[in-house]
């Protein structure tokens, strides 16, 4: 164990979840002399990478409410990280010595429960035919493994896309960079960074100290609070906030032989399960926004019995007799407008890999070659879509009120739950019209709900705004 | 006679459902149920009573019934 050692290398790279460790990877094939700050061992509580699906959702990310250009933007990074994931695994297997296999295909399907279901699924089918890929609807039937309480009204099948075991990922690369000549790993957390001399210093938890050329953040939404004040000032890093998402891994009582998901649902994540080795099966994910997140809390029974309640609702009812094998905890990093934030900052030295939000799996390497690209050709990225240095668009409140109600309903009702007829969308105008005047107003619970919008201006925010205006009595 | 609680421990009343003479300075207001969401409107209703800005910030830091009556201390007693 070493304490209180001062360390040079090339980059430091902060954080070990799968953007670190792939940045990692691709500056030491690089030949850069690489040191990794961030647990190796241990539970990895709040881990996103360890919590995550996983599904290499090139497409069925797609929403019908995306703008166009945020559509086009987004499929055409997400392909580039499609089309290059097998050669990546391909040089992780060789490395390593362990085979990651992708399971390909995912089916989304669409129910009575998203009342925009079928606009989001014939979004995803143009955005895959758009690209020349694959989109087969298919009737619910055709789905191995779906026997859901609300019946599917329609399938898309997206050859294309696939799925992979995240931990098995993490557990190569980890083998990889332990034994590289090349790469030191600080098995402790970084506390703090700061400007000494030519070099950046990292403090970590241990009591050591690195000294680096260049430093890459990649640990997720409060990373960046890990910079001195100056520091801070001069990377002047776009906001990041989390989503904390709860999931579990089950041996359930059916076969699964490819991921099954819902489409995402404005700011509620829909549901999703996805084939693990040995039968096991993994079932995703709770999504609610976290201002100050908390990495060691644990998952709540609240979270839990809403996983549940919609996996039975819309996968498969039998899931209630699934034996429950481990539950997870990730913290979902996620920008203002929703795009990563992957190269250098403001700051010529410092480097984000972070912002991947729901597709940090299929991204990492992605990721990992645009860092390394502004580490070792500078200015090469500098106009990326993604960089940390573009401005970013924020969504005026009302504007977001005025669109985002109907799913703040339809999260209220969780799936299965229904409304007696026209009260789903008197509930929706009369939430507007509330949201609206309170947000409008100069009350307490008008300040309450523009200083939380201020703090996370994204429509995930809106089921905090409710919260937040209904606990001023 | 008891004296009137001050803003902390009437807001904090106010907002866990609790009645101010059971708070004490010892009592931590994760236990009283403040989450974040909690802590701000928190802030919100100190500030309207107290006509002074609280950052979020300044805010994080208290753990404690007590850590929030020394944070609004010079507040009461301006210099």
């Amino acid at each position: 164990m070493t304490t209180m050692s001062e360390a040079v290398t090339d980059v430091v790279v902060v954080g070990s979840g799968l953007l670190g460790l792939s940045t990692a990877f691709e500056l030491l094939n690089r030949d850069l002399d690489v040191t990794i700050v961030g647990p190796r061992t241990g539970e990895h509580n709040g881990q996103a990478s360890r919590a995550a699906g996983a599904m290499l959702t090139v497409f069925s990310e797609v929403e019908a409410t995306h703008a166009p250009d945020r559509i086009r933007l987004e499929v055409a990074q997400r392909l580039i990280a499609r089309t290059g994931y097998q050669a990546w695994l391909d040089r992780i297997g060789e490395a390593s010595g362990r085979q990651v296999p992708l399971i390909p295909g995912v089916w989304v399907i669409g129910n009575g429960y998203g009342t925009d279901d079928t606009a989001h699924l014939k979004a995803i089918a143009a955005a895959a035919e758009a690209h020349g890929s694959p989109a087969e609807f298919a009737a619910p039937g055709d789905v191995a493994g779906l026997a859901p309480q609300v019946r599917a009204s329609e399938a898309l099948w997206l050859p294309d896309e696939a799925s992979i075991d995240p931990g098995a990922l993490v557990e190569a690369l980890t083998t990889i960079l332990s034994a590289h000549r090349r790469c030191r790993w600080f098995n402790s957390a970084a506390t703090g960074v700061h400007e000494h001399g030519e070099h950046l210093a990292v403090q970590v938890a241990d009591g050591s100290t690195v000294l680096a050329a260049h430093l890459v953040l990649a640990a997720g939404a409060g990373v960046t609070g890990l910079l001195d004040a100056d520091l801070a000032q001069e990377v002047a890093a776009p906001p990041l906030r989390s989503g904390r998402g709860v999931s579990v891994v089950v041996r359930a009582p059916f076969a699964l032989p490819a991921a099954v998901r819902s489409p995402n649902r404005g700011f509620a994540c829909g549901s999703h399960m996805v084939p693990r080795a040995d039968g096991r099966v993994y079932l995703g994910a709770t999504n609610r926004l976290s201002t100050e997140p908390d990495y060691g809390r644990r998952a709540t029974l609240d979270e839990l019995a809403t996983l549940m309640h919609d996996a039975t609702a819309e996968l498969n009812t039998t899931l209630r007799d699934a034996e429950l094998i481990e539950v997870r905890v990730g913290h979902r990093p996620v920008t203002a407008d929703h795009l990563p934030l992957f190269g250098r900052t403001g700051h010529p030295m410092v480097h984000l890999a972070t912002g991947t939000y729901r597709c940090g799996v299929l991204l990492a390497p992605h990721a990992a070659t645009i860092v390394a690209d502004g580490i070792t050709s500078p200015g090469s990225t500098a106009e990326h879509p993604y960089s940390p240095r573009r401005q970013v668009h924020v969504p005026a409140l009302q504007e977001l009120i005025a669109t985002s109600t109907r799913g703040l309903v339809e999260m209220l009702c969780q799936p299965g739950g229904s409304l007696p007829a026209g009260s789903q969308e008197l509930l929706e105008r009369f939430l507007g019209a509330a949201l609206h005047e309170i947000a409008a107003g100069s009350s307490p619970r008008a300040v309450a709900v523009r200083r939380l919008w201020e703090r996370a201006p994204m429509a995930e925010c809106l089921p905090l705004l409710l919260d937040a205006a209904g606990r001023i009595r | 006679m008891t004296p009137a609680p001050g803003p902390a421990r009437s807001v904090l009343a106010e907002i866990s459902g609790r009645a101010a003479s059971t708070l004490t300075p010892e009592g931590r207001l994760a236990d009283l149920g403040m989450d974040s969401l909690g802590r701000l409107t928190l802030a919100v209703l100190l500030e309207e009573r107290t006509g002074r800005p609280l950052s979020d910030e300044a805010l994080l830091k208290v753990r404690t019934v007590g850590d929030l009556e020394r944070l609004l201390e010079p507040m009461r007693h301006p210099a």
